[in-house]
């Protein structure tokens, strides 16, 4: 169910109703309501998430006593080997038959019959870092099961994010019966909703097709059009995924609760690390807490250090999907992470830590930065490795004056000034808003009118999936 | 912890911790939401001054720009005058033109009103006729054209002409886990129901295709009297056959709608033909050779509904008839109208 699409409209109103009247039965009625919102899914795959909520819950109650503590691994192995068969299973066995050159004859069997559950991806992390989190003993054990179904099933990011942490939703969830739902919240929510609505639809599902037409025909893409695929789809995964954040945090403001962060003006980054604490925040997030830590961080000497950055971020690569294009599209990221941790060993010289200050190297920084992101994407975007090389060896020998001078260079503008305009509207929040207010409210109202106008035009086709469900 | 996070430089701040929202708490805003208010006030207008408004869609030829041209030409009519009614799809705007049926019954043809529209299903002529009946003081007889495509519910998804006309009853009669937002919203707010309409109307203004009046014409709407070649082949009979009878079922909303109707006509003492007129031989074989079991179904479920409510059934026959009287395989060309009408006129209306 896409929070864009009308059934998800009509859902959520008929949840707003008695979870406004009746304070008391929020728990229950988000509970329920997150039944409803998976078995849209598919009946199979609300068994097995039910099923592996049941599991989790009694071992992460288990694990209060000393004796059982140890069932925190059969926990982590549980959920690994979950996510492993319906997620890996397919791409282990295509691996081991292209390695041995042996015909397992798997194909007509276990791959014809294997249907990767909904947002497995999302909700598995959840139970992990849950898991984790009791044992390091940052949260207290949920002693109400109804309470934790909701924490990993709460529908805004059951499917893809943002991915929450106990200590974040649990109090939240606990205080849901006493809290008085304010209308600036509500008019929050609808707002960033709005947002998300708009990014999605105007802009993500407009650009699909585009990406779409020229990624069909990676072959005979000149180096100019394959720079021109890879910014589409640059921009439409950016305004895709960060739609579907955008419309999850505004759908937790009209229900009352604060979901994290999740994007942050990703393209105006400077260089990888600050990609990363603005590009899918509560992944990042995740990986450093429970992978890059959980291999021991930067504790073990510096060769250690790059190794568990790499380990942590070919893992990122690999959780994304199961072909070897995102394994390497993760080591392209772990390895431009530890470049960038090796240049900051150039800061010794203070000229040069002078220089990465000023104005003109930042906006150098950025433009260079986000051509490197470009390229990454393509890795991501392609359906092979051949095709992600051979894009990539064209992007390398394009002419960037034919580059600068191609039609479509005006919409790549275009969207990256979009791209500014967003984080200085985010990022002045406020100010914007007392701005917005000294406009008159008829022309206010108006302004909203064409937005739902143009919307409801743009929904009359074709709808795309949001990308990350996939994942 | 926070010293073994350093070199992942992957976010800021302390492990485990993120911002929310947009990195502020928010406090309530004083402003009490007037562009809101704006806003509802401005979509109810719309509403109710275009998406409700059948003659903005009359500006576009279409499914929905027809009712607005039936509406006008029915205000152009004389409806003390009419007597006689034709309710049915393109099949009868094509092949029974009052005109000449009047001409065969030697009466002015203002006495009758050809209420057909083209696509119409069982559930738009109800409809139809829901709109106009009390319009009505004389209609003594009235020639009611059915046809299988007309009973199939199936076809109801998707169907503008069924949002269009839909009440909230008709939608929850239709509905399921698939559609139920799509009718629902559909029902609250016509301009997403009529989205794909306006769309279109859209393109045809950029193009300086829209017209800039509702065209009424008389006795009902203008046939359409030319088709392409490729339309009078058996291959295409074999495509609108398969599209007729895709998930053939004939026992929803569709149905009901033909059974009040038949209902009503009769109570208010109408002589109701139900009528189904003559396709092409390539037509008739197609169906017989392919849906044979779910037009004998059809046949069963129309003539039931005629003995109940004291209505008589019929089917025309087409062997008088060649591919040259048809403009495709299943609607008559002027022609082949002019046979029909003839062959209707003296049958039933005399």
């Amino acid at each position: 169910m896409w929070f864009h699409s009308p059934n998800f409209l009509v859902f959520f109103v008929l949840l707003l109703i008695p979870f406004y009247l009746f304070k008391n039965k929020r728990i229950a009625l988000l509970a329920a309501a997150d039944v409803l919102f998976y078995a849209a899914s598919g009946f199979g795959m609300l068994l097995l998430f039910l099923l592996m909520s049941v599991v989790n819950y009694a071992i992460i109650r288990a694990m209060k006593y000393e004796k059982w503590r140890w069932m925190f691994w059969l926990g982590i192995g549980i959920n690994v080997f979950n996510l492993a068969f319906f997620k890996y299973s397919v791409f282990l066995l295509n691996s081991l038959e292209a390695a041995t050159g042996f015909d397992i004859g798997f194909k007509e069997t276990l791959a014809a019959q294997i249907v990767l559950p909904v947002g497995i991806s999302f909700y598995t992390f959840e139970f992990i870092s849950y898991l984790i989190d009791v044992r390091r003993g940052i949260t207290e054990p949920t002693r109400s099961f109804l309470s934790y179904w909701v924490y990993v099933s709460l529908f805004p990011h059951l499917i893809a994010g943002p991915i929450m942490r106990g200590d974040e939703l649990f109090p939240q969830l606990d205080a849901l019966k006493d809290k008085n739902i304010r209308w600036p919240e509500v008019k929050y929510g609808l707002y960033i909703f709005a947002i998300g609505l708009i990014k999605k639809i105007a802009f993500a599902d407009q650009l699909a097709p585009i990406a779409n037409s020229l990624f069909a025909e990676a072959e005979t893409l000149t180096p100019v059009q394959s720079w021109i695929a890879a910014y589409a789809f640059c921009f439409q995964i950016y305004f895709d995924f960060s739609a579907y954040s955008d419309m999850a945090i505004g759908l937790g403001y009209i229900l009352g609760i604060k979901l994290v962060q999740n994007f942050d003006s990703p393209y105006i980054s400077s260089n990888p690390s600050e990609f990363w604490r603005r590009w899918h925040i509560t992944l990042s997030r995740w990986i450093r807490d429970y992978i890059y830590i959980g291999l021991g961080g930067n504790r073990r000497g510096p060769v250690r250090t790059q190794f568990n950055l790499l380990a942590a971020m070919l893992i990122s690569g690999l959780w994304h999907g199961a072909m070897w294009t995102f394994v390497l599209w993760g080591g392209i990221h772990g390895m431009l992470l530890i470049l960038h941790k090796w240049s900051l060993a150039l800061n010794r010289w203070s000229w040069i830590a002078r220089l990465r200050k000023s104005v003109p190297y930042r906006i150098a920084a950025v433009a260079v930065f986000f051509h490197v992101i470009t390229w990454t994407w393509v890795f991501f975007r392609a359906q092979s490795l051949e095709e992600a090389f051979g894009l990539s060896r064209k992007m390398l020998h394009a002419d960037w004056l034919s580059l600068l001078r191609a039609p479509e260079m005006i919409w790549v503008a275009a969207l990256f000034v979009l791209h500014l305009f967003e984080y200085v509207i985010r990022r002045y929040e406020a100010q914007s808003s007392k701005i917005w207010h000294f406009v008159p409210f008829p022309v206010r109202s108006c302004a909203y009118v064409a937005i739902a106008l143009v919307l409801t035009y743009l929904v009359k086709g074709a709808t795309y999936e949001f990308i990350y469900f996939q994942f | 912890m926070s010293s073994s996070t350093s070199s992942f430089n992957g976010i800021a701040g302390e492990p485990g911790k993120v911002q929310t929202g947009n990195g502020k708490e928010r406090t309530g805003r004083r402003y009490p939401g007037w562009g809101l208010l704006g806003f509802i006030v401005l979509i109810v207008f719309l509403e109710i001054a275009v998406f409700r408004n059948i003659d903005f869609y009359g500006l576009s030829p279409g499914f929905i720009g027809q009712i607005a041209e039936l509406k006008h030409s029915f205000a152009r009519a004389d409806a003390d005058q009419i007597e006689i009614a034709v309710l049915g799809d393109s099949q009868s705007i094509d092949a029974l033109r009052p005109e000449m049926l009047a001409a065969e019954l030697g009466i002015p043809r203002e006495r009758i009103f050809n209420f057909s529209i083209s696509g119409g299903s069982a559930f738009d002529i109800a409809k139809t006729y829901d709109r106009y009946k009390d319009r009505l003081p004389r209609l003594k007889k009235a020639i009611v054209v059915v046809n299988e495509h007309q009973l199939n519910d199936t076809l109801n998804d998707g169907d503008v002409k069924f949002k269009y006309f839909a009440g909230l009853r008709d939608r929850l009669a239709v509905m399921n886990a698939d559609n139920y937002g799509e009718l629902l919203l559909g029902w609250a707010l016509k301009m997403y129901d009529m989205r794909t309409v306006w769309a279109d109307m859209v393109l045809k203004y950029r193009s300086g295709k829209l017209r800039d009046h509702i065209p009424a014409h008389e006795g009902g709407l203008a046939p359409v009297v030319w088709s392409k070649p490729e339309d009078r082949t058996k291959a295409y009979a074999n495509e609108v056959a398969d599209r007729w009878f895709q998930q053939y079922r004939i026992d929803g909303v569709r149905t009901r709608a033909f059974d009040a109707m038949i209902r009503e006509l009769r109570s208010r003492g109408v002589a109701v033909t139900i009528l189904q007129l003559p396709r092409s031989s390539y037509f008739e074989d197609t169906v017989k050779e392919k849906y044979g079991k779910q037009q004998d179904a059809y046949f069963a479920v129309v003539r039931g509904i005629a003995e109940r409510y004291g209505a008589s059934f019929e089917v025309m026959p087409n062997d008088e008839l060649t591919l040259d009287d048809f403009r495709d395989t299943n609607h008559v060309n002027p022609k082949g109208a002019e046979w029909v009408s003839r062959y209707v006129a003296r049958r039933w209306l005399r």
